[in-house]
């Protein structure tokens, strides 16, 4: 009896509370839920490549705001997997992360934060799927689906990543067969899923740390390397197809930084001593956004690009919090099916931040400000606060472009 | 009271990545799944997929137990995903868990001695403890918990719907012959 009791109480008390967040609900301001791009990110690496470390130190690099004006942010519970594999990461007295299972995998969701007015906001997302990196090479076991849902988010991403184990390029310039098999069982994998894509794609060199060796200049090294890969048939192949109408990257990076592991044979082991210092982890993400605007714009005839534009201006005149409330739908059911008839290559995703990051300039911003009321202020200054990160991100890269020109990979390179 | 329940194992090797190396002839063909339910644990961990009860923990492997380093060749530690699946509802012990584990570890052994050429083995059906349910416990419970539930769906079906329109205006009166034809409001 006393059971019974019970639950009605706790029936009363969830009819209580969902009534009141409904009343609550009705009167809520446009400031409270905007809808956001959401940008998927696939990144594809055979086992052991660094995919997990890597991932590790992207958040970590990026989770505070620093001198970039925006941070990741993750769900609770990814933020604790994540803390986990750092501290397995960074701890000297501890091995390398035990690798991922199929049982694993799963979309990390990085919400891209800045301050909006007082307080912060998110302004786009990123999932960013990680996996086990023998999805790619060995065949499914008979009821497994976990190969067929990698190889269904492929052509569904906004930006591939190729994960390159930079320990095995050291090998293969070394001479190690085995290395340079591994090597080219790799780079087959990715040009098999790559190929027929349209999205932009970064190829990462991971471990990058133990590749100091082959010269002291890093983009020497760096134009060491990309020969290396382009001589793989395969690989100079998909990088002529696709540098001709998208961005394709060369990003070296160490997830641990250049002092903090040692190569013993063909051991990467951890220095007892070693400082951890990641470098370039952030530019695989940072890169991410201005490539898709990049392959929107390369994509979007001429014409077709000013008449959604212009759409999209007219909304912005009505008033920001309306157009911030319709561009997301206005974008994945017009825009996006009558320019995917013509040319096709991205995401509703990728068109809705360009139609923000491409506005023209408004002289008289200032006095439309004044004169817009709260929720639209808001908003207007939510579509401000987008734009200077899309801004700071294409800073970023170009930035790193200038210090690494042979990051960008181009199919008449030497 | 024991259940018959099969071994399985899953692994990665120094090279091969993770896979099921000892899969148990319940599902012979779809032993896949388990690659997908089965991970990282720390405790014992239960799940039912396709009407089958998989119960598996986490194991370290130690040097002594493959006689050399219990690494992969990128310096990751070397793991056993390993347990029983059975029809019933099966609640290994520890000793059990154990008597498994070394189960699991034999043909471990036999797969790190050949990882290229290794195919998947069959477990053999081991007894394994039933929990056991008291029919007497539950059954002065069942009409109580009928009675909640009920209740708790009614209350939830209040809370998730619309609220209703009110009536309709009524139409505006005025003075007719008492045989004009009944209209509706224009």
């Amino acid at each position: 009896m006393g059971l019974v009791v019970v639950v009605v109480l706790v029936a009363l008390g969830v009819l209580v509370v969902v009534k009141g967040r409904r009343r609550k609900g009705q009167g809520r301001a446009v400031s409270g839920e905007v809808p956001v791009p959401r940008l998927r990110v696939v990144a594809l690496g055979v086992q052991g490549s660094g995919k997990t470390v890597l991932l590790t130190g992207m958040y970590r690099k990026l989770q505070s705001p620093g001198d970039r004006g925006f941070h990741l942010k993750v769900p609770f519970d990814q933020l604790i997997e994540l803390n986990r594999w750092y501290r397995e990461v960074a701890g000297s007295d501890t091995g390398w992360p035990a690798g991922t299972t199929r049982k694993d995998m799963r979309e990390f969701d990085f919400g891209v934060m800045t301050t909006v007015g007082d307080r912060a906001a998110t302004v786009f997302d990123i999932g960013y799927l990680e996996y086990p990196g023998e999805l790619l090479t060995d065949p499914d076991a008979p009821g497994s689906t976990a190969q067929q849902q990698l190889l269904a988010a492929v052509p569904e991403a906004d930006a591939l990543i190729g994960i390159i184990d930079g320990l095995r390029v050291l090998q293969a310039h070394q001479g190690d067969r085995r290395g340079l098999s591994v090597l080219h069982t790799t780079l087959d994998a990715m040009v098999h899923c790559m190929l027929t894509v349209r999205a932009p794609i970064a190829f990462v060199i991971t471990k990058w740390d133990v590749l100091d060796q082959l010269h002291e200049d890093e983009n020497t090294r760096l134009e060491m390397v990309r020969d290396l890969l382009m001589e793989v048939d395969g690989f100079r192949d998909l990088v002529t197809v696709h540098s001709a109408r998208r961005v394709v990257r060369l990003i070296p990076v160490t997830a641990v930084g250049h002092d903090f592991a040692v190569l013993d044979g063909d051991t990467v082991r951890k220095r007892p001593d070693g400082r951890f210092q990641p470098a370039n982890v952030e530019l695989v993400l940072s890169a991410v956004v201005p490539d898709v605007l990049q392959q929107v714009e390369l994509a979007v005839d001429v014409r077709t690009r000013q008449a959604i534009m212009a759409e999209a201006q007219r909304r912005l005149r009505v008033g920001p919090a309306e157009a911030l409330r319709t561009l997301t739908a206005f974008v994945a059911e017009r825009a996006a099916k009558a320019v995917a008839a013509t040319a096709g290559g991205f995401t509703a995703a990728g068109l809705a931040l360009l139609l923000e990051s491409r506005a023209e300039p408004d002289p008289g911003y200032q006095e439309r400000l004044s004169a817009l009321d709260e929720a639209d202020r808001w908003a207007e200054e939510f579509i401000q606060a987008r734009r200077r990160v899309v801004r700071r991100l294409q800073d970023q890269v170009a930035v790193f472009e200038g210090r690494l020109p042979a990051s960008r990979l181009r199919g008449d390179a030497p | 009271m024991t259940a018959t329940g099969w071994p399985f194992l899953i692994a990665r090797g120094r090279r091969r990545g993770y896979s099921v190396l000892l899969a148990p002839p319940l599902l012979r063909k779809e032993y896949g799944v388990l690659e997908d339910v089965v991970g990282p644990a720390s405790g014992v961990q239960v799940a039912t997929v396709r009407g089958v009860r998989v119960v598996w923990e986490e194991y370290g492997v130690t040097e002594a137990d493959i006689g050399g380093e219990p690494s992969d060749e990128h310096s990751r530690p070397l793991r056993l995903l390993h347990g029983v699946v059975s029809r019933e509802r099966v609640e290994p012990s520890e000793v059990d868990m154990g008597r498994v584990r070394a189960v699991a570890l034999e043909t471990y052994r036999r797969f790190l001695a050949d990882e290229e050429g290794f195919a998947v083995e069959w477990s053999e059906p081991v007894a394994v403890p039933v929990r056991r349910r008291s029919q007497r416990s539950r059954r002065w419970l069942a009409l109580p918990v009928a009675a909640a539930g009920v209740l708790l769906a009614v209350v939830v079906i209040i809370a998730t719907s619309e609220p209703e329109p009110g009536p309709p205006p009524p139409c505006p009166t005025t003075t007719a012959p008492a045989t004009a034809p009944a209209t509706t409001c224009p």
